[in-house]
């Protein structure tokens, strides 16, 4: 299915968020992630099913003001 | 004393992490400033570059408080979100409240902001608004649990320092008990702390 991953297109056959973190390589990252604007803890990752058109946010700490 | 929160330091100047030319001089700066506040933020992380976890190993190595914003939101939703994924990430209940009108003068939308700091409150945050010197805001914002407000001296990266300094009395004769961060536009860092202190 399509996807969007940080408002890039993404084909996954990733069925929950933590697999597709996992196949993007981000099982040990220092990341936050939300889908479709709500955001999701790492906790309930496992448990969040994905659906084509969903636009999921990876992001991790950076610098600012 | 400084107080955000409850808790107290004995710096007042907080430093953002922004724009310095490599990790090793924020490093420097950070200890040469003796600041123990530093603003961070969130981005978008990709999976070639991994340009988040060397900053973060970096905050960590710092050891200091750490103030994450919600940068670049336009909506009340988009800013719950990002304050969210930041509590997550930076393991702190702190949160510099940005909500942006526009990206010209990058003015808060206070409309947005109270919505939003209402919302983060009652969900046990600890709300650090970047506002503006509107006294109506203010109120809104301390009804509904802020006790740290930031109103801004003058627009972001303006550099025109204290443009209202009546509105910022204003304030503080209302607040007298509130920690004012004046937080945007103030200018070399030396005159906006002169400017501050004589409000």
């Amino acid at each position: 299915m399509q996807i969007l991953v940080n408002g890039e297109p993404v084909a996954t056959d990733a069925s929950t968020l933590a697999e597709l973190c996992a196949k993007l390589g981000f099982t040990e990252a220092k990341v936050a992630t939300a889908v479709n604007g709500c955001f999701v803890a790492s906790a309930q990752r496992a448990l969040t099913p994905l659906a084509p058109k969903d636009e999921i946010e990876i992001v991790a700490p950076r610098q600012g003001g | 004393m400084f107080e955000i929160y409850g808790e107290r330091f004995a710096s007042r100047l907080l430093l953002g992490t922004a724009q310095y030319p490599s990790p090793a001089t924020l490093k420097e700066a950070v200890e040469a400033s003796s600041a123990e506040i530093v603003t961070v933020s969130l981005r978008r992380e990709s999976a070639r570059m991994r340009a988040g976890q060397g900053f973060w190993e970096l905050i960590e190595e710092l050891g200091v408080s750490v103030l994450p914003n919600t940068a670049g939101c336009h909506t009340a939703k988009e800013a719950v979100a990002t304050a969210e994924m930041a509590r997550e990430l930076f393991d702190t209940p702190w949160i510099k409240l940005e909500v942006i009108a526009n990206d010209d003068t990058l003015q808060p939308d206070l409309f947005g902001l109270v919505e939003a700091a209402t919302i983060l409150v009652a969900d046990g945050f600890k709300v650090l608004p970047y506002t503006t010197e509107d006294l109506s805001a203010a109120e809104k914002l301390a009804s509904a649990g802020c006790t740290v407000l930031m109103p801004w001296a003058s627009p972001i990266g303006s550099a025109r320092g204290l443009i209202n300094r009546d509105g910022l009395k204003t304030l503080r004769a209302y607040f007298p008990d509130k920690t004012l961060i004046i937080d945007a536009g103030i200018g070399a860092v030396a005159s906006g702390r002169g400017d501050g202190a004589r409000l």
